[in-house]
């Protein structure tokens, strides 16, 4: 005879019910010898800061869909302490994903450059003295360095404008509206339209660098009937940022944006063996004392990035982090740093060189970081330097 | 009804397999030595105490003893799982509870010469590593709060063993085998620390394992005569002796954040050299209907050798006792020979027990084990069967850093056995 039927269900659900309860807990961790487990944190300060060049990008797409570089920087500032600034601005405008019925068959009137600030750099209360210049050649943005500068057509006006004001307007000559009315509204508008140039007035003078949100800006066009905004797309700023007069204060590092630069750091983490390594956080503290207080705005780098160098120089982004004011730190962690620096305690690095500086893609700006390099601290007391915290985990199982 | 018996068995196997995938713990004992010594002979030896090595049978076969081989009619094949659930309590009455599972034995044997001459091939697992033991705390980080974190302790693998081998009838009363044995496994102690509160950290693992591999030889006698206490019955006698057995491996260390993306930073040779076990057993039986068989086994661990660090071991083999493990038990088929009777009177009711003083001795105490056994042998298909045996006991003492377990242990073991390899002859 077989087995009998009403025994198999039993028998089959006999193992799962044997191991369906687990509560592992602390019991035998006597037997197991737990002693010297805990994670371990190491902070291991930078015995190696300095300042080093890096390509800077200034131009980009600030088109909704892109949104590679979303500012443009246009002025000029004297800066014993940073560093002279020139810049100068050149953009494009396509026109918008969908436009009044009609539009494309009725004369344009009137244009209007209407410009975003949302950012001062020097003097705010200064005005500006601005030239609108037409393009009349293909440009384009795309691994353009800082100091490139693109053929300019004529002089559409001149303007002044306060650096304080958050919405910068420029009425187009008719002319000029004339000239581009039917170009403006044809289908090839987005690649024949070659953009403006914005720049300082030739020998006037000016206190502030200010910054336009071209994401927010557009050429306004009317017709008898339509106003329609055509986005700024193309966008790229021609930046020259000379050397500071004066060396930093002691124990501080300027880490300046839209200067080319970056600060390299390493740390001698090669004498921690070969541990496991569950976290790591690179710290870094700014000292906004360090610079001079007053009219004279110098916004702090509100995103810094840790690259890592390969053998070919490719930068890579490791990680990034916004400055927490309360504390001035700039607190730098992940998951993959954490692998990265395992890799390193392993004997196998994966970069040749680590270094921070600003993001890219974030607003471009003249901000700095007064980074803050020393003193070391009293025995017990927090520790001000660029420093690694590591957390390690000892192995004794 | 055969897809009945299958069904339970690809069920029961599943289970198992399940249960082994994700949750296989066990007790922290088994972070000690190579791990819990594990003896398995046959799935109805292991009911009666683990009494196998005297206990002849045309159905199971032995593996406690080469010589039982030589009693096969049939080409017979087992496949054992097994499912476990075990509770530790400590000195402060905290306890924890962990279980495990998976298939536990494979064996595959037949008669060259029927009940003369049998082959036996056998996969079998030698000792276990399974314990889980977490720690959780927190920790200061340079800035900020106190971070939790858990440290898990956990060992897996265990050494495996494949044997294969001959036993053969000299003469009525005298049996002999001799078997090769193949040792093979990983003892894995990981330490694994989690943060389950913090993303920032990722959990790390470290792995110590230690890979072993080697050869030894294993020889059997089985004396045996009938008649002994009355007409049908008979009463055996019968010794097996490993001989020591040199493991060669090597251990690596690594560090990851899964057992992917491990990377090795140490790896370190050498070998083990494994005690000789011998196993003394004796058995009556009567009639197919009662029988009653009692083991020894012994193990000089004090023998033990090894170029690695094994918890609770030094490297001359100190800190190791010798392994002693005593069972016994019995067997009941009501309808003894006869096939003409019910189900139920041809069903195998067995009972057992053993006591094992274990070859580690944490703490430099002995740890002492107590378990009673049981099952049944249910008729399946023709020359078929199904073992449901239960186990359950306790081990060592919750005094100190020691803990006190209470394990029980389900196995299933089906059994077949079919005419393989044999001609056909009429008359």
């Amino acid at each position: 005879m077989p087995l009998r039927p009403r025994l198999s269900v039993p028998l089959a659900v006999l193992p799962l019910v044997l191991v369906a309860c687990q509560d592992p807990s602390g019991v035998g961790l006597g037997l197991v010898g737990e002693e010297g487990t805990n994670p371990n944190v190491v902070v291991v300060a930078a015995d190696t800061v300095r300042v080093v060049e890096a390509e800077s990008v200034t131009g980009g797409f600030a088109s909704a869909a892109l949104r590679t570089q979303v500012r443009v920087l246009v002025g000029h500032v004297e800066d014993d302490v940073l560093g002279d600034a020139t810049a100068a601005a050149t953009f494009d405008v396509i026109p918008p994903a969908a436009v009044p019925g009609g539009f494309r068959s009725r004369v344009i009137r009137s244009a209007q450059l209407r410009l975003a600030r949302d950012y001062v750099y020097g003097d705010s209360t200064t005005t500006l003295t601005l030239e609108l210049l037409s393009m009349d050649a293909n440009w384009s943005p795309t691994g353009a360095p800082p100091d490139t500068t693109f053929d300019v057509g004529e002089v559409l006006g001149t303007f002044e404008r306060s650096a304080r004001d958050t919405l910068l307007t420029f009425d187009l000559p008719a002319s000029w509206v004339s000239e581009n009315d039917e170009l403006l509204r044809s289908d090839s508008a987005a690649s024949a339209f070659d953009g403006f140039h914005l720049r300082l007035a030739e020998g006037s003078m000016t206190g502030a660098v200010v910054g336009l949100r071209m994401d927010r800006s557009a050429l306004r066009l009317m017709t008898s009937q339509d106003t329609v905004d055509y986005p700024v797309h193309d966008v790229f700023t021609t930046l020259s940022r000379g050397a500071p007069t004066a060396p930093p204060p002691e124990n501080r590092l300027f880490l300046r944006e839209g200067a080319s630069e970056a600060v390299a750091l390493a740390f001698p983490i090669d004498t921690l063996g070969q541990a496991a390594l569950a976290g790591a956080t690179l710290r870094l503290n700014v000292d906004s004392t360090a610079l001079p207080m007053g009219s004279f705005v110098r916004p702090l780098i509100e995103r810094l990035g840790l690259f890592g160098l390969t053998e070919d120089d490719e930068r890579v982004l490791i990680t990034s982090a916004v400055l927490d004011r309360e504390t001035g730190t700039y607190s730098l962690t992940s998951r993959g740093l954490t692998a990265l620096l395992q890799d390193e305690l392993l004997g196998d690095p994966p970069f040749v060189r680590y270094e921070v500086g600003p993001v890219a893609g974030a607003p471009l700006s003249l901000n700095v970081a007064p980074l803050v390099l020393g003193p070391p601290p009293a025995p017990g007391g927090r520790d001000p330097r660029p420093r690694l915290a590591l957390t390690l985990i000892p192995a004794t199982n | 009804m055969r897809r009945v018996f299958l069904l339970t068995l690809a069920t029961v196997l599943a289970g198992t397999a399940a249960a082994q995938g994700s949750n296989n713990y066990g007790s922290p004992y088994t972070r000690f030595g190579l791990g819990e010594r594990l003896d398995f002979s046959s799935s109805q030896a292991a009911m009666m105490g683990g009494a196998g090595t005297a206990l002849r049978s045309l159905t199971w076969n032995g593996l406690a003893n080469p010589a039982l081989w030589a009693d096969q009619t049939y080409t017979r094949f087992a496949l054992s799982a097994e499912a476990r659930t075990l509770r530790s309590t400590d000195a402060s009455d905290a306890t924890s509870q962990l279980s495990g599972g998976g298939i536990g034995a494979f064996q595959l044997g037949f008669p060259l010469l029927q009940q003369r001459l049998g082959v036996n091939v056998a996969y079998r697992p030698f000792s276990r590593v399974d314990y889980r033991v977490v720690q959780d705390s927190t920790f200061l980080p340079d800035e900020g709060e106190p971070i939790p974190y858990r440290v898990n302790f956990e060992g897996n693998g265990g050494l495996q063993l494949i044997t294969a081998g001959l036993g053969a009838r000299v003469t009525p009363g005298l049996h002999v085998g001799a078997a090769l044995e193949a040792y093979f496994g990983v003892v894995e102690y990981l330490q694994r620390t989690e943060f389950p509160e913090n993303d920032d950290f990722r959990e790390t693992r470290t792995t110590r394992a230690t890979r072993l591999r080697g050869a030894t030889g294993r020889v059997g006698v089985l004396l045996s005569k009938t008649g002994v206490f009355g007409a049908e019955d008979a009463v055996s006698l019968g010794a097996a002796l490993s001989l020591p057995a040199t493991l060669n491996g090597e251990r690596t260390v690594t560090i990851g954040v899964s057992l992917d993306q491990d990377t090795l930073f140490a790896v370190e040779e050498g070998s083990v050299r494994l005690p000789m076990q011998v196993a003394a057993g004796v058995s009556w039986t009567q009639r197919e209907r009662w029988s009653v068989a009692a083991d020894v086994r012994y193990e000089p661990w004090s023998d033990f050798e090894s170029d690695f660090a094994f918890a609770g071991v030094e490297p001359d083999g100190s800190g190791l006792r010798d392994r002693l493990r005593i069972g016994g038990g019995f067997q009941l088929v009501p309808a003894g020979n006869d096939r003409t009777r019910g189900y139920f009177a041809r069903t195998a009711y067995r009972l057992g027990a053993y006591t094992e003083r274990a070859y580690v001795a944490p703490t430099g105490r002995d740890l002492t084990t107590y378990a009673l056994t049981g099952g049944f042998s249910f008729p399946a298909l023709q020359g078929a069967r199904l073992d449901v045996g239960v186990e359950a006991g306790m081990r060592g003492v919750a005094e100190g850093l020691l803990v006190r377990d209470q394990f029980l242990r389900g196995t299933v073991t089906v059994n077949f056995g079919e005419r393989w390899f044999q001609r056909r002859r009429l008359g």
